[in-house]
């Protein structure tokens, strides 16, 4: 992936939102599986965002 | 790296999403640079294809993080455009009423938008197709 100063064409900067989706896909994901009784729509960003810093922080399962 | 440093990055990153991505992607790699340090390994090329599973998940778990933390950084700059450099705790109110779900419809959207149709001026047109404008 290449990052340069120039500002992204229409299709660069689409192709950059389907890379932060699908990252973010993989982290509500692995969220859910691990909060088995939450729901996105019950779920806040705060939690979510709270949650994703204390797994860098120490990971729960490898 | 506090909790919400990449949700601001991705509020204050201006129009321009390669902004965004680069100063994050700064972050991450002096983040990265630190693990290795910490493992003793040479933060390069070579050092990527480390055999540690346990600092590759946790690259991984940074990865994700960042990604999702600018994305909703970025979600909060489209809801609230005239908001420049707004205080922490109005961005951490914010996330605390915003879901999960509404970020996830936000960012499929913007992911899957198509680019928008280019206009063609009537002097083109008229030259192009040979139409009558007034």
């Amino acid at each position: 992936m290449t990052i340069t100063d120039r500002k992204p064409t229409v299709e660069e900067h689409r192709a950059r939102h389907r890379f932060l989706h699908d990252a973010l896909d993989e982290l509500v994901a692995d969220y859910l599986s691990q909060h088995r009784r939450m729901l996105p729509s019950e779920t806040s960003l705060m939690a979510l965002m709270q949650w994703s810093y204390d797994q860098t922080q120490q990971p729960t399962d490898p | 790296m506090p909790v919400f440093d990449g949700v601001m990055r991705g509020v204050n990153g201006g129009g321009a999403i390669s902004v965004m991505t680069r100063r994050s992607y700064k972050h991450f790699y002096l983040v990265l640079n630190e693990l290795f340090e910490t493992h003793g390994t040479d933060p390069g090329a070579a050092a990527m294809a480390t055999r540690d599973d346990a600092l590759n998940h946790r690259l991984q778990l940074l990865l994700l993080h960042e990604c999702a933390a600018v994305l909703a950084g970025r979600y909060f700059a489209a809801k609230h455009p005239r908001s420049k450099n707004p205080a922490r705790l109005f961005v951490t109110n914010w996330l605390d009423r915003t879901s999960v779900r509404e970020l996830l419809e936000w960012s499929h959207a913007e992911a899957a938008r198509r680019p928008p149709a280019r206009s063609v001026s009537k002097k083109r047109q008229k030259y192009a197709g040979g139409l009558t404008v007034k």
